[in-house]
């Protein structure tokens, strides 16, 4: 079996370059740190490892839109709590005035009190969050929602839609309420607002003189009731308001849990296992040691030397 | 005295011995070079009575050691080496840059839609929307970046077509020029040994370009062939090839052969195989063509949808919504050869119908036909009205009544039309006004999210030609050539490993080894040694003789 000089030469090069090559493959993995330096060594596991980053950053942006919602939400549960708190005074100014003892600069001391909570619970229905939104004003969020009419009383001019976040990829969560649903068109009082009940009760406390003790009891029984039924309605809206926050909250936790989740799948397609990889380097490392020596030796063989 | 005779043919003999032996010595590194044996023979004897005496040696042949057979093979390994590397080369490339976390589209796609969501969540905030068009004109950069990546290797691979082809044309050249010498010098009987090395040179070299297939002609001349049977060189004679625009393709290069009667060179491309020009021109097909078009077609669905659903919309200041993206013309090209100078106005008319082919639109001399290359099947179009010279087809709408100017279109003429070939890069953001973004379905709400809600849904709807997402799409057009990266590194490394082989198959039969030569020379400097003994002795026999009749 023949072989020549050449030969020789050629083949213990191309083994050395084929052996470099390999050694410097390992060198790259190594220092980026990753087992798919491109798409080419592992075309399958390099669309796998697209898709997951994909949905990492899907998953990252739902927190985010929790993460502007709950303020909101937190905000307007306070605010309701604070307009409970007023229409709870209110209460127990109505139940006193309705007691008989009054005296009718009684009934004006507190006729005035009770037109002191309507602006404050106005003030607090024209609010507006960190944004500058009007936190009641449903999607017309730029201007306020409540105004005085000519004749005096509110007028609810905000949007009836809400504004929906989407937390994941099936929910989404509402982040107000509309004036409308909390203030207006309290049920069981024949269509009143917030607004309307308290004026109404208040202007009757002012002319109280002309009011009989008998009229009188009625305005004020009707009044505690139109104001129960508005309690009512507060608290249905601050316990909706308590239950999407816990919505945000749990969803919150497992966006938070398939982000690691997904992370950890991502390293295991794409990240390099550093063990192997290292002895892997060793031995390419030893290998083109070994050929480079063989081919030393190997070259210093000739007839010539002898002759 | 014969025995003068015999040692000094033994002497000239083995004279030429040691230069063949010292040829091959200073040989042994020389590419293509095939060693060289000298074949010694008897000569005629002598009739001397009842026995017939040894007249000395000759030279029969100086042989040249070399196989037809395992040169073929080698031929045929150096084509396919040379077309699986390119390949290989080119593809990685474009891997690379596809795949690339800081130069793909994928990440530029994923800020976009991000931020969009951040305005649906907080449509009011001017720096939520002013962030959203950052977005949009980082993506329309992005794309533009591909666009430019892919035309910047098409550029480099029809370069090298170009060079290639001319390098073909000086080997042809030089093969006739050998062709000539090597037909004189043979006329003498003897074989020109280092002429024929030469032309097995020029013909490996001439494989690594392209696929040829050889045959040898009786006076010793070769005859060379291309594709399916085109001559390329015959005997004395070289067909020069061409590249050039033989077809409406204002960028890529046809390969031509000269016809025969004169016309214009005939368009040889489909037959090209093997070597440096069968890899470039399958680059061209799968890894440029294919993607290119593809991402095209992504950008112009996801930016037609993107304004439709703005236009629904309304802005910040109550005004119905407008597009977000400025979208590209369609190209359309004409061949050179066209008669008539106008151009059809192609338009798309529905881009979910729309797909990543090109097409070529002709006329018979009676009605207009138009052809898709991806599958080359022909597509039918319908008229709008018949007689309008409008049609419709594939999403696309052609218009053939503006060309009506002089020359009129003749039979025979065709265009190239490119929907999606040059889209990623002919976009643009039409709004710098982050108020312009239409967020809220009703008018005068601004804090109504809906729209840019649906806007933000696009990211998950299938709208590429119907039926994939937009992140879905280009995540397998980034498989596709992932994919076909892995086959062409397969193929290069396998076919190294077979050029390899063949290459020391020829070595072999043809390699200079140089012990071997070493223990020749000693050999034939013995032998010459002892021949010169022998003329000494004869010598002395003859003084002896002399000697004896004094």
């Amino acid at each position: 079996m023949r072989i020549s000089t050449n030969q020789i030469f050629s083949s213990s090069v191309s083994a050395m370059q084929r052996d470099q090559f390999d050694l410097n493959q390992t060198q790259l993995q190594l220092s980026t740190g990753r087992r798919i330096v491109s798409s080419a060594d592992d075309p399958s596991g390099a669309a796998q490892a697209v898709r997951l980053q994909a949905a990492i950053s899907t998953t990252q942006q739902y927190q985010r839109n929790t993460d502007i919602a709950q303020p909101r939400l937190n905000l307007e549960e306070t605010q309701v709590s604070a307009v409970e708190n007023f229409m709870q005074r209110a209460r127990e100014l109505v139940l006193a005035a309705g007691s008989g003892t009054y005296n009718s600069s009684d009934h004006e001391t507190t006729a005035k009190e009770i037109r002191q909570i309507h602006e404050s619970i106005l003030g607090i229905a024209n609010s507006q969050d960190t944004n500058g939104e009007y936190l009641f004003a449903g999607n017309r969020s730029l201007d306020k929602p409540f105004l005085t009419q000519l004749d005096g009383s509110i007028a609810y001019v905000g949007s009836n839609s809400v504004r929906q976040v989407p937390i994941s990829a099936t929910r989404s969560i509402e982040t107000g309420d509309t004036g409308q649903n909390v203030f207006m068109n309290v049920p069981d009082t024949g269509g009143q607002s917030i607004f309307g009940m308290l004026d109404s009760i208040a202007t009757a406390l002012e002319s109280s003189d002309s009011l009989t003790s008998q009229e009188m009891a009625d305005v004020t029984s009707t009044a505690l009731l139109n104001i129960d039924s508005s309690l009512s309605q507060l608290s249905d809206v601050r316990t909706a308001v308590g239950l999407r926050l816990q919505v945000l909250d749990s969803q919150s936790i497992m966006n938070d849990e398939r982000v690691v989740s997904l992370q950890s799948t991502l390293s295991e397609v794409r990240d390099l296992d550093y063990a192997e990889a290292i002895s892997r380097f060793q031995l390419q490392d030893t290998v083109l040691q070994a050929a480079q020596q063989s081919y030393v030796q190997v070259s210093r063989l000739s007839l010539f030397n002898f002759l | 005295m014969s025995i003068m005779g015999t040692a000094l043919s033994g002497l000239l003999a083995y004279q030429r011995a040691l230069a063949t032996t010292s040829h091959n010595i200073s040989n042994a590194s020389t590419e293509g070079y095939s060693r060289q044996r000298l074949e010694l023979e008897t000569q005629t004897p002598q009739r001397l009575g009842s026995a017939y005496i040894g007249k000395g040696v000759k030279i029969a042949t100086v042989e040249r050691m070399q196989s037809d057979l395992v040169d073929a093979r080698l031929r045929t390994a150096l084509s396919s080496n040379a077309d699986a590397s390119l390949r290989a080369s080119h593809a990685e490339s474009i891997d690379e840059v596809l795949s690339n976390e800081t130069t793909g589209l994928e990440p530029a796609l994923e800020r976009f839609f991000n931020s969009v969501q951040d305005v649906a969540t907080d449509p009011t905030a001017m720096s939520a929307r002013t962030v959203m068009l950052n977005e949009a004109d980082s993506l329309v950069e992005r794309f533009d970046q591909l666009n430019n990546l892919f035309e910047a290797q098409r550029e480099l691979v029809n370069g090298k077509i170009a060079n290639a082809v001319d390098e073909i044309n000086q080997y042809s050249a030089s093969l006739v020029d050998l062709n000539k010498q090597i037909v004189a010098a043979g006329s003498t009987g003897a074989s020109p040994n280092d002429l024929l090395d030469q032309r097995g040179q020029i013909l490996n070299k001439l494989s690594e370009k392209i696929d040829v297939n050889i045959t040898t002609q009786d006076d010793g001349s070769i005859s060379v062939f291309i594709g399916n049977g085109q001559t390329l060189v015959s005997g004395a004679v070289a067909n020069p090839l061409v590249a050039d625009h033989l077809s409406a393709d204002p960028e890529n290069l046809q390969i031509g052969i000269p016809s025969r009667n004169g016309g214009p060179p005939i368009d040889i491309t489909r037959f090209m195989s093997g070597g440096e020009i069968g890899g470039l021109l399958e680059t061209r097909d799968e890894m440029l063509n294919g993607p290119q078009n593809e991402i095209g077609l992504i950008a112009l669905s996801m930016t037609t949808r993107l304004n439709e659903q703005n236009r629904q919309g309304f802005d910040f200041n109550g005004a119905a919504g407008g597009d977000i993206f400025t979208l590209p013309q369609v190209a359309v090209n004409a061949k050179l050869t066209n008669t008539a100078a106008d151009l059809p106005a192609v338009t798309i008319s529905d881009v979910s119908q729309l797909t990543p082919s090109d097409y070529r639109l002709s006329y018979s001399g009676t009605n207009y036909q138009l052809r898709r290359l991806q599958d080359d099947t022909p597509v039918s179009m319908t008229e709008v009205t018949a007689g309008s010279g409008i049609y419709m087809a594939d999403g696309l709408t052609i218009d053939t009544s503006v060309m009506s100017g002089t020359p009129a279109v003749a039979a025979g003429d065709t265009w190239l039309v490119q929907p999606t070939r040059f889209a990623a890069s002919g976009l643009g953001v039409a709004i710098t006004d982050p108020e312009a973004i239409a967020a809220a379905q009703v008018s005068g709400e601004e804090g109504d999210n809906r729209n840019i809600l649906a806007m933000a849904g696009i990211q998950t709807e299938p709208l590429i030609s119907g039926t994939t997402t937009i992140q879905e799409s280009y995540n397998s057009v980034m498989s596709e050539v992932a994919t076909q990266t892995r086959q062409a590194q397969i193929a290069r490394d396998s076919s190294a490993t077979m050029l390899e082989a063949a290459q020391a198959e020829r070595e072999t039969i043809s390699g200079v080894n140089l012990d071997e030569e070493a223990a020749n020379l000693v050999r034939f400097q013995q032998a010459y040694q002892a021949s010169a003994k022998v003329i000494a002795a004869a010598g002395e026999m003859f003084d002896t003789l002399i000697s004896v009749v004094r």
